[in-house]
């Protein structure tokens, strides 16, 4: 196993620059899951809703239905209390100082009740604003719940009396919410796995950059043409070398994936192997087997330590940007999803949800989990024969610079 | 016979970088490889090694077919390749301890071993030092460290001292002797013939993938006509004029002449010297300079190929 032990000497050589790899990117992990975490805490606990800035200009004063429509509204939305001219409303909602601008005409009342579409509201929102959305909602609210009123409960709308009971029973009914409490351990579940969800999202970009780093360093030793070509005189067999180099790859890839699994583990403060965490390590397992040949590939590509850097950084944070490491992939646009999914990463992301969906929602399929890790194991083989493959060309090339001499002469 | 290659030809497509090669080595020979750049010296040390395929012939070393599976045969042979060979990671002694690790298991044995490699080149003072802290004569004294630390039988060395600085290259053309001396073949290539003339015992010279001449330095240096090479310096008068009588005696072979200075070839056996010094004397040309000596190897390659080995005029490179 001189081969073998060989590279964890070179490993060991490289250890410093690792051991700083390695911190970086925990430390960026726990500081990145530790803000994810408090935000959602904070929004969890404290719900506000949105008040918009609204300018009502009511025209039908003294009519009961537009005067209850203003007054809800001025309890729910904040109302900008200036006379404006028709420029300054548009100016006004052009630098977003008032965001709905609304304007009951003279009758609406009537018309509302009798069901015409002759007297309608004027309304403008700026451009863009969810808020100004959220203004629209209460006003269309109001609207429909006089209408049902109207339409079910009252025959005779014209009576002054009857209006204004008929908005006051709007008023009831519109202030009428169901109430709504998180229970402290649900809530701590749904926060503690939407960070454990991101801790192992963000395990992979650690995962690739660290063993693309490790295992190219390595390897690129051992495929140099001159010490490649001094280890083929020796009597150790080519499958035994092949083997041994596999061998210390693979030790290097199980080791870094303990190590970055046992952080996370220390990280969330959680060492239950239930299904959940066994599946999560399962798939970061398979991960580690993708960087690990991807790794084998760049080495035997290029020896250049600066390509190596690179070419970790570029991968790492280039296919996790596009898989949904650190956006969801809700969020991501369907082309980027598209371009995403000729990536490992992607699937190992797929991979983590669908193992949080299997855990938490009853009766569901197992399939999609294994088609993840099935994919991703097709990626890690490709790469494997592609680094072969690369391997065998590199070979000739080595034993063709004699053509090349020869050539020259 | 500890190598023999018969009748070898490899061809690089439309190209053929050896031609019916033949070779036999000795037990306990020095054995010189000699020729240009392209020559295919290093596609021969290749095919012996099973670094290369080759389309006809046979290699055999210590009496057995050498192919690339040949193992036990590999036990017994040191290579120090052209190129050096060492993992930049490691010091010194663990590139030592890690190549003769390949061919020796036991620790202790090793360890020896990997000691005396160090005492051999010389690098007591550098085993914790990595390669890149190392000179270019120290780097290669750890690659020829790296090649025979196993005690090999035969040892192959391709070109192990191009780019040393004189001392180094001293030191190492006086440790292949000892290797030798303590029982080791060797087949040395090399681009310095004084090298190649001080240290083999036999030697070939190859040109275009073929031996055009092959035995010692004496029988190669006897299989030319020119015996002598007399270079003069006149002191006071132009060589020219005594170009075309110098010419026409009958054991000089060549004239050269440049302003004072004139090289005449002579005939083997011919005691040109003498006679030489004769004709100037009888015409009172006062002499300078005068040295006479025996043809180099690449006398022996000019007169052979017509071409020289250090010539660089699209023969080859300077060699």
């Amino acid at each position: 196993m001189r081969v073998f032990k060989a590279m964890l000497k070179v490993t060991g050589k490289h250890i410093v620059e690792l051991t700083v790899y390695f911190f970086v990117f925990m430390v960026m992990m726990v500081y990145m899951t530790s803000i994810l975490g408090s935000v959602e805490d904070d929004q969890l606990s404290s719900f506000t809703p949105n008040k918009p800035n609204v300018y009502i200009v009511n025209d039908d004063k003294g009519d009961p239905v537009s005067d209850g429509l203003e007054e809800y509204l001025s309890e729910n939305v904040q109302i900008v209390d200036i006379k404006l001219e028709k420029d300054a409303i548009a100016d006004a909602l052009f630098y977003q100082k008032i965001e709905y601008v609304l304007r009951i005409p003279t009758g609406f009342g009537d018309a509302l009740l009798n069901d015409s579409r002759e007297v309608l509201l004027e309304k403008t929102a700026s451009p863009n604003m969810t808020s100004a959305i959220n203004a629209d909602m209460l006003v269309d609210r109001y609207l429909r719940t006089v209408r049902l009123y109207a339409d079910v409960e009252l025959k005779e709308t014209s009576d002054q009396s009857v209006r204004e009971a008929l908005v006051n029973q709007t008023r009831i009914n519109l202030e009428k919410s169901t109430p709504l409490s998180f229970s402290e351990r649900e809530k701590k579940t749904e926060s503690s796995d939407d960070r454990m969800c991101f801790g192992y999202g963000y395990l992979s970009y650690a995962i690739m950059s660290i063993l693309i780093l490790a295992v190219t360093s390595v390897t690129s030793v051992f495929i140099q043409s001159e010490v490649r070509s001094r280890m083929r005189c020796s009597p150790i067999k080519t499958g035994n070398l092949q083997l041994q180099l596999f061998l210390g790859n693979l030790c290097l890839a199980v080791l870094f994936w303990l190590l970055l699994n046992a952080v996370i583990a220390l990280v969330f403060q959680d060492f239950n192997l239930d299904s959940l965490r066994l599946l999560l390590l399962l798939n970061s397992f398979v991960f580690s087997l993708v960087s690990l040949s991807l790794g084998f590939l760049i080495g035997n590509l290029t020896a250049s330590r600066n390509a190596h850097n690179a070419i970790a950084n570029v991968m790492g944070l280039g296919l996790s940007f596009i898989s949904g490491v650190f956006v969801p992939q809700e969020l991501l646009g369907a082309t980027v999803l598209r371009i995403a999914s000729f990536t490992p990463t992607y699937w190992y992301i797929g991979a983590i949800e669908e193992s949080f969906r299997i855990t938490s929602e009853t009766g569901y399929a197992i399939g999609k989990l294994i088609a993840c890790l099935a994919i991703q194991l097709c990626f890690a083989l490709s790469f494997l024969a592609l680094s072969l493959v690369v391997s065998m060309q590199r070979r000739r090339r080595t034993l063709a610079s004699d053509n090349f001499e020869l050539n020259e002469a | 016979m500890i190598v023999r290659v018969k009748d070898l030809v490899k061809r690089y497509g439309e190209l053929t970088a050896l031609d019916h090669l033949n070779l036999e080595i000795k037990e306990g020979e020095v054995f010189g490889l000699l020729g240009p750049n392209g020559s295919g010296k290093t596609t021969a040390i290749n095919c012996i090694l099973a670094l290369l395929q080759f389309e006809k012939g046979e290699v055999q070393i210590f009496d057995q077919k050498m192919t690339p599976g040949s193992y036990q045969i590999k036990k017994d042979i040191g290579v120090v390749m052209q190129n050096v060979a060492v993992i930049p990671e490691l010091s010194v002694y663990e590139n030592i301890d890690y190549f003769c690790g390949l061919y020796t298991s036991d620790r202790a044995t090793r360890k020896a071993q990997v000691e005396a490699a160090i005492e051999f080149v010389g690098l007591n003072d550098f085993v914790k030092f990595r390669p890149r802290k190392l000179s270019g004569g120290l780097l290669r004294r750890l690659n020829i460290a790296c090649g025979i630390a196993h005690k090999p039988k035969l040892i192959i060395l391709d070109e192990p001292t191009v780019a040393v600085d004189p001392q180094s290259r001293n030191n190492i053309l006086e440790g292949i002797k000892k290797l030798n001396k303590d029982g080791a073949t060797v087949i040395y290539t090399s681009h310095y013939m004084e090298e190649v003339e001080l240290i083999c015992s036999r030697i070939a010279i190859m040109d275009k993938g073929r031996v055009v001449a092959q035995g010692t330095k004496d029988e190669l240096k006897n299989m030319i006509q020119i015996g002598e090479k007399i270079d003069i310096e006149l002191l006071d008068r132009m060589c020219d004029s005594f170009e075309k009588e110098l010419l026409a005696m009958p054991f000089v072979v060549d004239v050269l002449c440049d302003k004072q200075h004139i090289v005449i070839k002579t005939q083997q056996d011919s005691n040109g010297l003498n006679q030489v010094l004769n004709y100037f004397a009888s015409r009172n040309v006062a002499l300078g300079h005068v040295f006479s000596e025996r043809p180099t190897l690449n006398d022996v390659f000019l007169e052979i190929t017509g071409r020289e080995l250090r010539d660089g005029n699209g023969n080859g490179k300077v060699e």
